[in-house]
């Protein structure tokens, strides 16, 4: 029974001896696996929010409009490539999942169910709004948050243990 | 959306200087490539493709050598990727705010390669006041810090002056109850000190000013209680007014405004919004005028008596009302929280009943129980927390409230004793200083109040100020409606920037039917909502026999169309209501008629109330296929030329499915008909098939031309038998699938 369940899918776990990365002419991420260069690839976190530096699903892109992209494997930790490759691959994701650290909040006003952020994050300056903060919070761990504004950009509070009093107040009641 | 900004002096001569052509369009956007928030532009000029980054070029690419471009979307981001020579080029980075701009970027580009080039020009969308910058509150056009709340209060009372009169005796009986108010601790005093401390004072003076105390109180109980009578009346009455105003006004709105706005928040304006109006205009509106003179009279007479004691009345005031602020403010976020704990437990609570059967098939109740047992323990401790704090501060609260009168007894006491002060205008003092620090919370409430009123009245009156889609209308024809139906060239999307259909040219006959086929998200149901004119096309024309479906009367041409949808709604009411709703003149013999079209009347005989059984969420429960039987007499019975069934079968078994394609059958009889369905046996009757992708028509022919052809039709009808297949032990001649269409049309077999 056990090796029926194994079986029934394919997970391929890759690691550095089965894939190479490397730097595309424009400047974005492409891979060679077994020996043959697939082209261009996106890299997928798994968990996105409790792990995002382990298990990162490396895809294929999609090759025509109708297509959809395909999964070469599964990289659980980036801990044998080489430090070219993961600085890539590392730029690749935070490429992707855009998640500027607020490291100062300025001043958090709260009016009619929104809140007004004025923040210094470690990508600059930046004011946003966010609405209902029942949906707009996520708890990433017991110390840490993402703040997800009307948009649809997210921002990361990294230690709650440091931050502003102002936004605490606000924070307080969600937490 | 942005499509031409400015970029400023020194970017347009340097695109000059580099020769890089005329600019077209330019769109700000906010990351740069090192991935920092800055100040970029993404420039098209009829040449090149550039983006700008701090004023400087980043990147050149020459239209003529791009093969791609795609707008990616990220997490919380995008990316605009441009392929040129085989190379992709990330060429722009944005937050998710500019990711409508860019999809549109994606559009003008593509079309460009495709040689299809159009103009489009900048248009407001913007989820930003353009004043200040931020957000405007959700939903709506309000931006909290640049709005005009003056303007506000002036329209609600505009709104408010067909009962003036009822307003005038409301002021006029608050200016009583004040000089009630102000009275009474005059009569009180005169008591003290002519009845009661004085050795000389008759028992009849003392009956006197006992009976004056009690007039008081009866007038100012009269006064409250009539006070109360008028302001319900004048505040429900604007209320309905409001109310109505604005629900009539969601009715003349099209189909595209009302579904760019959801319900609950519409809901909302029209119920919670207008009612706070009303509850501030009966609670505080009037009664903050009244408050304000007296309190500020309460003042000056304090003043005019003793200053040195009204200074000592009024020194705390400015501390004690601090104090009061942070109290309710804390108590305030305290029971919010408990709240919020609260409603997660409910929420949990909710969620394993649901879930109760998975559990008990896992085995899981122990987790459930503690599940529950966490949440609930969250809730007891925050409950407990909050009681014993707001236990205990609002009596220090009361306390601090009434602070400044121990400075009065300490300061006026010591007067009395040394006989500068008689004891009666002592107590008259403290009483006048309790008016005083009794008003403190409520005025210290006011701003809030204030604010709060000032933004339902403007989501009240967003809604009004809203374009009406109907009153611009002007009278148009009603040309006779037979059925020919010709799309030329339409092109739509319900946002502009993103069409869902694009370039439909299709030639309908009279009495044809037509099914369409394709992906869910192809644009079938678009094309329906085009027909049914819920919207209108961006581009192209729909004409009926020769005559352009926007000059037709409105209300004529749906006259002329009947529709039966997935799930039929039926409204509250009766069967027989519910079938006249598209023609409520019609007679009992066009009712019975319809019905029976419908293979309807026989199931509406057999219930107990025939024709009059209450349908609806509290009525009878009709099952999926009566009511869809319902749905298609209501229909029919307006005699419509032309019919449209979007997956009119589709929630109902496969043998209800027989007796409604049945009925459907017979309906479809010289009418022109469109028909969706993903079963594709459901549209064996169609005279032709038109399969979309991707908002074009890929197909079109019979069944048999297009199993013929071998494309994406044959492709979904291999993929049913297969299913078909599987379920071999369902459907069996449920669909009457050896049926032909009335009148022997339709291509051959069905699919199946």
């Amino acid at each position: 029974m056990k090796n029926d369940f194994k079986d029934a899918a394919d997970v391929r776990y890759l690691t550095s001896s089965d894939i190479k990365f490397y730097e595309t002419k424009g400047g974005l991420l492409g891979a060679v696996l077994d020996g043959e260069d697939v082209g261009r690839c996106d890299v997928l976190r798994l968990f996105p929010l409790h792990q995002p530096d382990r298990y990162l699903s490396v895809r294929r892109q999609a090759q025509s409009h109708r297509d959809r992209s395909t999964e070469l494997g599964i990289v659980e930790t980036l801990d044998s490539f080489s430090d070219e490759e993961k600085a890539l691959v590392k730029h690749e994701l935070e490429k992707r999942y855009f998640l500027p650290e607020i490291t100062k909040v300025k001043n958090a006003k709260e009016e009619f169910g929104h809140t007004y952020w004025e923040v210094e994050t470690n990508a600059g300056e930046r004011s946003f709004t966010t609405f209902d903060m029942s949906t707009s919070l996520i708890r990433v761990s017991p110390n840490s948050v993402i703040l997800i504004d009307v948009d649809g950009s997210r921002y990361l509070i990294p230690d709650l243990k440091k931050a502003d009093d102002k936004a605490m107040k606000i924070l307080d009641i969600w937490l | 959306m942005i499509l031409r900004c400015e970029l400023g002096k020194v970017i347009e001569e340097k695109i000059e200087k580099a020769a890089l052509g005329e600019i077209v369009y330019s769109l700000p956007y906010d990351v740069n490539e090192k991935g920092m928030f800055s100040e970029n532009f993404f420039v098209i000029t009829h040449k090149n493709l550039i983006s700008i980054s701090n004023d400087e070029i980043k990147t050149v690419l020459p239209i003529e050598k791009v093969e791609k471009v795609k707008a990616v979307e990220l997490v919380g981001a995008g990316r605009l990727e441009i392929t040129c020579d085989s190379i992709c080029y990330p060429v722009a980075k944005y937050t998710a705010e500019y990711m409508p701009q860019f999809a549109m970027v994606e559009r003008i580009i593509q079309e460009i390669l495709d040689g299809e080039a159009r103009a489009h020009e900048s248009f407001e969308e913007s989820k930003r006041c353009p004043n200040c910058g931020r957000n405007y509150l959700r939903n709506t056009r309000i931006c909290p810090q640049c709005s005009d709340k003056k303007g506000m209060f002036k329209r609600v009372a505009a709104m408010a002056a067909p009962c003036k009169n009822l307003y005038i005796i409301m002021l006029v009986l608050f200016w009583l109850n004040s000089a009630v108010m102000l009275l009474a601790p005059e009569v009180q005093k005169r008591m003290i000190n002519d009845a009661i401390t004085n050795p000389d004072g008759k028992l009849s003076v003392l009956i006197f000013f006992v009976v004056i105390t009690a007039i008081c109180n009866i007038l100012t109980t009269a006064i409250g209680i009539a006070r109360r009578i008028v302001s319900v009346k004048a505040s429900n009455r604007l209320v309905k007014d409001m109310r109505g105003e604005v629900y009539s006004k969601l009715q003349q709105m099209g189909i595209g405004k009302l579904e760019s706005k959801k319900t609950g928040d519409m809901m909302q304006r029209i119920n919670r919004d207008t009612m706070r109006i009303g509850h501030f205009i009966q609670n505080i509106g009037v009664m903050a005028v009244n408050e304000i003179i007296l309190f500020l009279s309460v003042a000056v007479v304090l003043f005019v008596y003793n200053w040195r004691m009204a200074i000592l009345i009024l020194l705390p005031m400015p501390f004690v009302s601090i104090i009061v602020n942070k109290a309710r403010h804390e108590v305030r976020r305290r029971y919010h929280t408990q709240w919020r704990k609260s409603d997660k437990m409910t929420s949990k609570l909710n969620d394993i009943l649901n879930g109760m059967r998975v559990v008990k098939a896992f085995g899981r109740e122990n987790w459930a129980i503690e599940q529950f047992a966490e949440v609930a323990t969250e809730v007891k401790e925050q409950s407990i927390d909050n009681d014993r704090f707001s236990g205990t501060i609002w009596p220090i609260v009361r306390f601090l409230v009434g602070f400044g009168s121990y400075f009065v007894l300490l300061y006026g006491g010591n007067l009395v004793a040394n006989g500068a002060l008689k004891l009666g205008d002592l107590m008259q003092f403290s009483t006048y200083a309790s008016y005083l620090y009794n008003r403190l919370d409520w005025f210290a409430m006011l701003p809030r109040h204030l604010s709060e009123a000032a933004t339902s009245a403007q989501r009240v009156f967003e809604v009004l100020d809203e374009e009406s889609d109907y009153d611009t209308e002007e009278k148009k024809g009603c040309p006779e409606i037979k059925g020919d139906i010709i799309f030329k060239d339409v092109t739509f999307g319900y946002k502009s920037y993103r069409s869902v259909i694009k370039n439909f040219s299709l030639h309908v006959k009279e009495g044809e039917m037509i099914g369409l086929v394709g992906h869910s998200g192809a644009g079938k149901s678009t094309l329906i909502n085009l027909l049914m004119r819920l919207y209108d096309v961006d581009d192209g024309a729909i004409t009926i026999n020769g005559n352009n479906l926007k000059d037709i009367d409105r209300a004529y041409y749906k006259h002329n169309l009947g529709i039966v949808l997935q799930e039929s709604y039926l409204f509250a009411g009766s069967i027989l209501s519910n079938i006249c709703y598209a023609k409520p003149d019609a007679t009992v013999d066009d009712v019975v008629r319809a019905a029976k079209i419908a293979n309807a009347h026989d199931f509406i005989m057999r219930l107990p109330n025939g024709y009059d059984t209450y349908v609806g969420e509290k009525g009878y429960r009709l099952s999926g296929g009566e009511r869809q039987r319902i749905a298609i007499a209501r229909a029919v019975i307006s005699d419509p030329k032309i019919l449209i069934l979007d997956e009119a079968t589709a929630s109902v078994d496969t043998e209800t499915e027989a007796q409604i394609q049945e009925a459907l059958g017979r309906l479809v009889k010289g009418r022109t008909t469109f028909a969706i369905a993903h079963r594709l046996s459901t549209l064996k009757n169609a005279n032709r098939l038109v399969v979309l992708e991707e908002g074009r028509i890929a197909e079109v022919g019979t069944h048999n031309q297009l199993m013929e052809k071998d494309g994406i039709y044959a492709g979904l009808v291999k993929a049913q038998r297969t299913m078909n297949a599987m379920n071999f032990n369902a459907d069996e001649g449920g669909m009457g699938g050896r049926r032909r269409g009335p009148g022997g049309r339709g291509p051959g077999g069905p699919p199946r």
